[in-house]
């Protein structure tokens, strides 16, 4: 429903062709940007609360390759085709889904336009892009050397070339990873990818090794993975943290070196993840602040920055929560729910959310990590006394339960986002 | 058949639940699944979770995350929902 | 002792001016902050850098609570003689740690 308010807002600043409410049944209008496992789930949750909204969601891309497993697929135990999926059962569900890239989002007009000019109209924006890698972060990391020495941190082609340079690597070769600093997409995912690589090296190349260069100390799951390491993989894998001095500060991909402040490593396959920022189309908008993230309302999701617009997922700043697949539907289902209330001209729902993450150390050993969130004033806190790691001493069984249930966990949301 | 309507709060819960179980109607796809369970089943189980009367993997971790009568009114409408979806694609 | 990372070249040309880097892991807790039980947790910080060159001092540094967990200090210094850099930090309560390189400097060309 288009509240008088906005209809006068939009009558007002002369309405583009392409909102053209019928007399009675005037329906809300919302414009979604990215398909991901936050836009996908938002689109469809937003139809599935009321049929009568119109929704179109903006993807670059016609086909989704999903990061949440795709550490398997480089350690040889997944195709990349199982972590892809098709917009089509959203058109189904009466999504306009359009394949073009948003290049521009005018929140004064409420106005998005797409990369053959074409403009839309919204009532509310969902912006929804996940992440970009920051190409300026470290020297001699850019998109040509990302070819020879691949990040591998958003699904797709990258996670070939890593796997492929992997099973291409000589006999005892030296894998090189590097880290970043918090906050960045999926924050176990480096050591899932490194003991995976390690599992895949045990095989195969049982004299090669994994260096982990983080920019942190600690990190997501650490007891859980250093005593796994151990045990399954022995001395494969050395992490090296901050106060090792460990901070990636370049790289020169011709010669695949890997420097730190102290030292340059000759590495024989480097796996470069580059801190991260908000989709460009976040900063076009103009819902960023100076963290390169975007500022929202707990409960709502909204933009503290830009009226009508909500951001979810990997972009949003939703401080306790990870940035992470799990709570990125998790958010996209909540915030239809406030989009749909606030198109009624009700009021927001306080909702609790949840993440579980689960990391695999190998295809039988699952570890995880889960939280329960509440929204408060300003920020979304996590609830005391709930949440944590799987136990430092359970059983082999429960490991490989829990590594049953990451691939469960994966088809069930993927089969809720887009079968 | 339609479900009544849950409380706004509970029903954003029960969905949060389905980040990892499936959604009537998709039993094949999720983890364990609540069908043919009824609301004092789950209730009843759920509590035991909070309580550490029962262990499991991440479901003690979670359950600790609501109150006792939060963890009812879930119990509620999932069982409801189960019980009155009619099963759809997803 | 404390673990400390120092990059700084082993020979050098007279007047050469020499990049140095160095790391060393401490919390730097500035007292300010309360644990999960709302405990105060105690300060615990570094109080001074000091980079000496053959004895004499050619850099210093005063360290304060706000300094972030494991400082990193970089400066210039320019080389001169051979002979021995040394590299002090100094703790609250007196604590000292200390790294020695022996640096070669050859007549400037
Ligand atoms: C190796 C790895 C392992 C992971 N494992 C897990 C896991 O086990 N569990 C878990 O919960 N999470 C995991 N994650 C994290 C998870 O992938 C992300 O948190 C999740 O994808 C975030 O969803 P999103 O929708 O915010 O962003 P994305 O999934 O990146 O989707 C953003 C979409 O927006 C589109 N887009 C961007 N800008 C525009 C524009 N201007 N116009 C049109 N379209 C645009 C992009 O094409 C993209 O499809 C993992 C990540 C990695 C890298």
């Amino acid at each position: 429903m288009i509240s008088r308010r906005n209809w006068i807002r939009y009558s007002g600043a002369g309405v583009a062709a392409s909102f053209i409410p019928t007399s009675h049944a005037s329906q809300g209008r919302v414009v979604v940007i990215g398909g991901g496992f936050a836009g996908a789930s938002v689109a469809r949750e937003l139809r599935r609360l009321n049929n009568a909204l119109s929704v179109s969601l903006i993807e670059a891309n016609a086909i989704y390759t999903a990061c949440p497993l795709s550490n398997m697929v480089v350690g040889g135990h997944r195709k990349i085709s199982q972590q892809q999926f098709s917009y089509a059962a959203l058109s189904a569900d009466g999504v306009n889904v359009i394949h073009q890239p948003a290049v521009d989002v005018d929140p004064e007009r409420h106005l998005v336009t797409l990369r053959d000019g074409n403009t839309l109209n919204y009532e509310k924006l969902i912006l929804a892009p996940g992440i970009d890698l920051d190409w300026q972060a470290l020297q001699g990391y850019d998109k040509t050397a990302a070819e020879l020495l691949p990040h591998a941190w958003k699904a797709g082609p990258q996670t070939t070339l890593l796997r492929d340079q992997l099973r291409s690597m000589r006999e005892g070769g030296l894998v090189v990873m590097s880290v970043p600093k918090s906050p960045y997409r999926c924050p176990p995912g480096p050591y899932e990818r490194a003991s995976l690589i390690a599992g895949y090296l045990k095989q195969n190349n049982p004299r090669a090794k994994v260096l982990i260069l983080d920019s942190k100390d600690s990190f997501s799951k650490k007891p859980l993975f250093l005593s796994a390491w151990q045990s399954l993989y022995g001395d494969i894998i050395e992490w090296q943290g901050e106060s090792d001095g460990a901070t990636v500060t370049a790289v020169n991909a011709e010669n695949r070196t890997v420097s730190t402040d102290f030292e340059t490593v000759q590495a024989d396959v480097a796996n470069i993840i580059p801190p991260q920022k908000a989709g460009k189309i976040a900063h076009l908008a103009g819902v960023t602040d100076r963290s390169g993230w975007c500022p929202i309302e707990p409960v709502t999701f909204s933009s503290t920055l830009q009226p009508d617009v909500h951001v979810i997922g990997d972009a949003a700043i939703a401080n306790a929560m990870p940035k992470s697949a799990f709570a990125a539907n998790a958010q996209a289902k909540l915030c239809a729910v406030q989009v749909t209330r606030l198109l009624n001209g009700e009021s927001p729902v306080h909702g609790k959310l949840i993440n579980t993450c689960y990391s695999l150390v190998a295809p039988d050993y699952g570890i995880s990590v889960a939280g329960v969130y509440q929204p408060g004033e300003k920020i979304w806190t996590e609830i005391d006394g709930a949440g944590g790691v799987s136990p430092a001493d359970a059983s082999r069984e429960t490991r490989a339960v829990e590594a049953a249930y990451a691939q469960r966990w994966f088809d069930n949301l993927t089969t809720q986002v887009f079968a | 058949m339609q479900a009544t309507e849950p409380d706004p709060a509970t029903a954003v819960s029960v969905q949060a639940c389905y980040g990892c179980h499936a959604r009537p109607g998709t039993e094949a796809n999720g983890l364990v699944s609540f069908s043919a369970r009824s609301a004092l089943e789950i209730t009843n189980k759920l509590k035991a979770y909070r309580s550490g009367e029962l262990t499991s993997t991440v479901m003690n971790r979670i359950s600790r995350g609501y109150s006792p009568a939060e963890l009812e009114s879930i119990a509620a409408h999932m069982a409801e929902l189960t019980a009155n979806e009619a099963p759809c694609s997803r | 002792m404390l673990k400390a990372r120092i990059s700084v070249p082993a020979r050098a040309r007279q007047g050469e001016i020499m990049a140095v880097k160095t790391l060393i892991s401490h919390p730097m807790e500035t007292g300010f902050r309360r644990n999960s039980l709302g405990q105060a947790i105690p300060r615990d910080i570094l109080t001074r850098f000091e980079c000496r060159y053959n004895e004499k001092p050619v850099f210093t540094a005063t360290l304060h609570p706000a300094v972030a967990a494991n400082p990193f200090i970089a400066f210039h210094v320019r080389a001169q003689d051979s002979g021995k850099l040394e590299f002090i930090w100094t703790d609250q309560d007196d604590q000292v740690t200390r790294v020695t390189r022996e640096l070669t400097v050859d007549p400037a060309a």
